[in-house]
């Protein structure tokens, strides 16, 4: 790996090493690099810039704000050494199949259960396959059961359907209520 | 939040986690969760299931049939049929239901609990069906893809069957 050879330091000794990133409001980040390799994202740039990479200047991350990498770092900090999730699904029904969380995930994503949306999408950005499907499937467990009303409530949805889609959806729904 | 800040993609791998039933009534939310619902339930189903659903309806007659066609061909039109190595299979299946006779249909119960009248269901229709159709689906499995999205293809079945009732 690119990342092996850059600064001409090898890999257990580069992840000790720190490296700053930048997010979009111009925050910058001191991270391990052995924490911030979590993101995918990221360590494919440590990789691509190799040799040149340094690592006083800075990873610009644009798609990213401040309060919600820091939220991620988290995850990654815990996550350095876990292994690659596993994504299932039932064969049959093509359900996928729900992942059994630690009691530390199930602490952090209580911690930041209104900020469930934004860690999605920054885990998609930065492409941690833990983050991202354990979000998506703490936003399905939230969801689960609810109306649309206390969904739209929960997440600040703007109801853009007219009543008449409404109706034909009711319509066609009819099968739910049997 | 805007909704539309949110990919798609995203919200596809939220709704991968939930049934057919649950998804149904999020289409209810707003515009985009009801069109990826549509379109993400559909391709979420077995191809197999979805066109039995509506063969399924041609066999009891049933008024829905029309909805649910709508429903199916709304989402992605008929170009998955010709992309998919199961049309051949699609066809088959669809052509042998087509054909085939619901033995002594009124014999079903439509008053009993979900689990009654599926295995019901499975017992005078399912069963007997892929028995005779050379073993292509396994009752089993196909029961199995049937409890999923089918609590849909059954039900949808009984609607018109409940409503003509005369009680």
């Amino acid at each position: 790996m690119a990342t092996e050879s850059a600064n001409g330091v090898s890999s257990p000794e580069l992840n000790e090493r720190d490296v700053v990133i930048t997010t979009n409001d111009n925050r910058n980040f001191t991270v391990k690099i052995g924490v911030a390799r979590v993101s995918k994202t990221i360590n494919n740039m440590i990789q691509d810039l190799g040799e040149s990479l340094d690592l006083s200047s800075g990873i610009p991350l644009p798609n990213v704000d401040g309060p919600i990498f820091e939220k991620v770092l988290e995850w990654c900090e815990e996550h350095k050494n876990a292994p690659e999730i596993k994504v299932e699904q039932d064969p049959h029904t093509r359900e996928r199949k729900w992942f059994t969380m630690t009691e530390w995930e199930e602490e952090y994503f209580r911690k930041f259960l209104s900020h469930l949306w934004d860690l999605a999408m920054a885990a998609n950005y930065l492409e941690i396959p833990s983050l991202y499907y354990y979000t998506c499937q703490k936003l399905a467990e939230r969801i689960k059961g609810r109306t649309p009303e206390q969904i739209r409530e929960m997440f600040g949805i703007e109801d853009d359907l007219t009543e008449e889609e409404k109706a034909e959806i009711r319509r066609t729904n009819v099968w739910c209520t049997y | 939040m805007s909704m539309n800040q949110v990919p798609s993609d995203l919200i596809v791998d939220v709704f991968c986690y939930l049934s057919g039933k649950e998804l149904a009534y999020f289409r209810e939310v707003c515009q985009k969760w009801n069109y990826l619902v549509i379109q993400g339930s559909l391709l979420s189903l077995p191809r197999v299931v979805i066109e039995d659903q509506i063969r399924i309806c041609d066999i009891f007659g049933v008024a829905h049939e029309t909805n649910l066609r709508e429903q199916c061909w709304m989402a992605d039109g008929q170009e998955h049929k010709q992309n998919t190595s199961d049309y051949v299979e699609f066809e088959s299946i669809s052509a042998a239901l087509r054909n085939y006779v619901l033995p002594e249909k009124k014999k079903l119960n439509f008053n009993t609990s979900d689990t009654e009248a599926g295995l019901l269901f499975y017992d005078t229709f399912l069963k007997d069906f892929c028995q005779n159709f050379e073993q292509t689906l396994h009752p089993e499995t196909m029961f199995e893809s049937v409890k999923f999205g089918t609590t849909f293809q059954i039900r949808c079945a009984w609607i018109p069957l409940l409503s003509n009732d005369p009680k």
